[in-house]
């Protein structure tokens, strides 16, 4: 193969994240001469999934980058010294990308258009819980069974009694109805809500943020926080029960109602096996290069130059042969020193030289929010979390468990609900393909307060897991944390606008728009993504053509 | 968890779809391979494969055993090192194909090996193909790997080893065969239990209708 300086490349794409993942799919059968480069040695960038070996790496790693620290920095990793339980390094697929995906999001859609969903395995995310928090003090004896999730933190835990506090949230009107532990009156107030969520109209995407719907809200509003809780927990929003009474809520609530049973009985939400957004944007990126790209790992932009006229002789040429435009190209300098050339860079803000952001006098002034995050590894399946999701649905390798706690009560007295934002517990089975059998991952994340310290951050997301451990029927020995790596995302609130895509005076040179800290897919990704396709494309397609492929057969012979 | 029978539905019959990934040095006959496999075809003047490709085969071990390949063919960007680590990633079975022919392609094969038993999934099988066959029928003086040579090392590496030729189809089927009998059809550890999906069809509606047209477009 010719070196990579040899070719004008039509496309580069810096980094290989979902969005620049997406992009080199939709691009697959442009017949673009395209260049994918990362400069990380693996793929997916600040949606990788990695081995045990492979996250301490990360980990150790992110210590001293500081570039990839405007997404996403590390915090810390620890391992149970009192424990041999972990499986081997391989045994593990741990994603930085834990994204749900609603059945109705947009992505699946595009998946299945351009026929890549025959490529991932998908899989249910079954049951919402709700673990209610009511400390007590531990006695001595559990003390002792849960010495080794305690050194965790160098902390103590109140750890509450397993006294069935996790509670499943109806999100149907069956549920509703079946649920036993509801008054008659809640179970009113329910049904109506539910009523109100499916009847009122799906708003478009324009009145999406300001424009409350009345009859859902005031249902909502009117409930006892008790009640409305488990329903805000179905929005996947970080806000703080006080704070969240916003248009935003309601219909985040409603795609969830919405999606249960599109799929299949009894579920709304699926996760792509073997790491979530990490496998979406490898096959993604599989499919470009069955497509013909080229991928290069451990290759960053270290240099960019803005296009100029290619030169005298290329202008001269170009008006001989009477082109109306002059080809403008950028020239980049990867990160061994290799010199190339392209029509158009794309990539993230984290993808580009440093200093080239702000040079370009791009503004990113969007105010981003940071998410803790930790993925945990626990040694036992915690199989009551995955009951089936009707009598013929598919198996669960998904369940969502929102911690509220510690108190709802806030010690001002006049709100009865607490401040601190919710703590949202994804936990994967193994058939996700993430860990050993017997064992299960807890990727769980909260919204970094800036009323509490960094410490107290982290420390509700280790009080929620030990709250969910401690309310299992196993919260013997059995349950325990083996491994945990802690990490900060940065990004643009949930909901928010993401913005127009970023270019630069030449319009050769473009930048995703500030990704979202969304722990449901965001949807806004595919606008992006769909914006710099078309600008590279122009005329040569139309908007409808998005991710629409049709079967590869295999008498192609851009296949075989 | 109690066995579901496959996603398939045959009743009383196992089926279980797997990961296979091909590689090897460049025009040792990988794509020629996976053609006489797929679709029992040869092409004396094959262009090099561009990117990589994706193809599936099923095939049945018994009456009951049904196994389908899904066929991962790597080639073109070797040098940057880039492309393999994806198409491995979950592969559950790899051919290391070399050329019989030439010494280099079994050193380059070795190497491919140990990078699999490095980083792939740990319970990888790895088969070996000294492919081109056929051309040292008829002289061999143009044999530049000897079989006992390439079989000591596949028996110390734990590899299965056949030698093949995709023109003539010798040991084609044989090799795919000896995979599908290696690979764990119901044990196993969660990866490798494809015929227990707990997978969710995208596309419910027209499941029932696949197999009518392969292009409703």
């Amino acid at each position: 193969m010719e070196s990579l300086s040899d070719t004008t490349w039509d496309v580069v794409i810096a980094g290989t994240g979902i969005r620049q993942s997406l992009l080199a799919l939709a691009l697959s059968r442009s017949h673009k001469r395209i260049l994918h480069v990362d400069q990380n040695k693996y793929y997916g960038g600040t949606e990788a999934a990695f081995s045990l070996e492979e996250a301490s790496k990360w980990f150790d790693e992110s210590q001293h980058i500081s570039r990839c620290a405007l997404r996403i920095e590390a915090i810390a990793l620890w391992k149970n010294p009192h424990s041999e339980g972990l499986g081997s390094s391989r045994s593990y697929t741990l994603t930085l990308s834990p994204q749900l995906v609603y059945c109705r999001s947009a992505i699946l859609a595009a998946l299945v258009s351009s026929r890549l969903h025959t490529q991932i395995e998908f899989q249910a995310v079954g049951t919402w819980w709700i673990d209610r928090d009511r400390p007590v003090e531990v006695s001595e004896s559990n003390k002792q069974n849960n010495d080794a999730t305690d050194s965790h933190s160098g902390k103590g835990y109140a750890v509450a009694q397993p006294s069935g506090m996790l509670q499943k949230i109806p999100s149907t009107r069956e549920d509703v109805f079946a649920d036993d532990t509801l008054a008659p009156r809640d179970k009113r107030a329910l049904m109506k809500f539910l009523r109100t969520v499916i009847m009122d109209p799906i708003p478009d995407a324009e009145s999406n943020q300001d424009n409350p719907v009345p009859s859902a809200l005031t249902t909502l509003s009117a409930m006892p926080p008790l009640l409305a809780q488990p329903l805000l927990a179905l929005s996947m929003s970080y806000d703080s029960p006080g704070t969240v009474r916003t248009k935003s809520v309601v219909s985040r609530i409603r795609r969830h109602i919405q999606s249960v049973g599109m799929f299949g009985p009894g579920f709304g939400a699926v996760m792509p096996k073997y790491g979530g957004g990490a496998e979406i944007a490898q096959v993604a990126c599989r499919a470009s290069a069955v497509g013909g790209a080229v991928y290069v790992l451990g290759r960053g932009l270290a240099k960019l130059d803005e296009p100029r006229v290619q030169s005298a002789e290329a202008e001269a040429s170009a008006e001989a042969s009477a082109e109306a435009s002059v080809e403008e190209v950028v020239r980049l300098e990867l990160s061994d020193g290799e010199e190339i050339k392209a029509r158009f860079v794309v990539g993230s803000a984290e993808d580009f030289p440093t200093g080239y952001i702000e040079g370009a006098a791009w503004k990113l002034n969007i105010d981003l929010v940071k998410i803790v995050h930790s993925i945990s590894i626990v040694s036992s399946p915690l199989e009551h979390l995955f009951p089936p999701t009707a009598e013929s649905g598919p198996v669960p390798a998904g369940a969502v468990v929102v911690y509220d706690g510690p108190d709802h009560k806030t010690t001002s007295g006049d709100d009865s609900v607490s401040k601190a934002g919710p703590v949202y517990m994804v936990i994967h089975s193994s058939e996700s393909g993430e860990c050993p059998r017997g064992q299960c991952v807890i990727y769980s994340s909260t919204v970094s307060s800036s009323e509490a310290s960094e410490d107290e951050n982290v420390q509700r997301l280790d009080d929620a897991i030990a709250n969910l451990l401690a309310a299992s029927p196993l919260s013997d020995s059995k349950s325990e944390v083996l491994w945990s790596l802690k990490y900060r995302l940065r990004g643009r609130p949930i909901d928010s606008d993401a913005g127009p895509v970023m270019s630069s005076k030449s319009a050769r040179v473009m930048l995703f728009p500030v990704a979202s800290v969304d722990p449901v897919f965001d949807d806004s990704i595919l606008d992006g993504v769909k914006d710099i396709w078309k600008r590279i494309l122009g005329d040569e397609v139309e908007e409808s053509e998005f991710l629409k492929f049709v079967e590869r057969t295999e008498d192609d012979e851009e296949g075989l | 968890m109690a066995s579901r029978p496959g996603a398939a539905g045959r009743p009383g019959g196992r089926f279980a779809q797997f990961k296979l990934v091909l590689l090897g040095e460049s025009a040792v006959g990988k794509s020629s391979l996976v053609l006489r496999f797929v679709k029992d075809q040869f092409d004396d003047y094959r262009e090099s494969t561009i990117g990589a490709a994706f193809l599936t085969q099923t095939i049945s071990l018994d009456e009951n055993t049904t196994v389908k390949f899904e066929i991962w063919d790597t080639a073109g960007q070797e040098r940057y090192k880039s492309l393999a680590p994806m198409y491995y990633r979950n592969a559950n079975c790899a051919v290391v194909v070399y050329d019989i022919t030439q010494a280099s392609s079994l050193d380059k094969a070795k190497s491919w090996v140990k990078e699999l038993q490095r980083q792939a999934n740990e319970n990888i099988i790895i088969a070996l193909a000294g492919n081109k066959s056929d051309m040292v029928a008829d002289s061999p003086d143009k044999r530049a790997i000897e079989t006992a040579d390439a079989e000591a090392y596949a028996r110390e590496a734990g590899l299965l080893f056949f030698e093949t030729s995709a023109k003539t189809s010798t040991n084609v089927k044989e090799l795919f065969t000896a995979i599908a009998r290696k690979l764990p059809l119901d044990q196993a550890g969660p990866r490798m239990r494809q015929n227990l999906r707990p997978g969710v069809d995208l596309r419910p509606e027209t499941s029932n209708t696949q197999g009518a047209g392969p292009c409703s477009c």
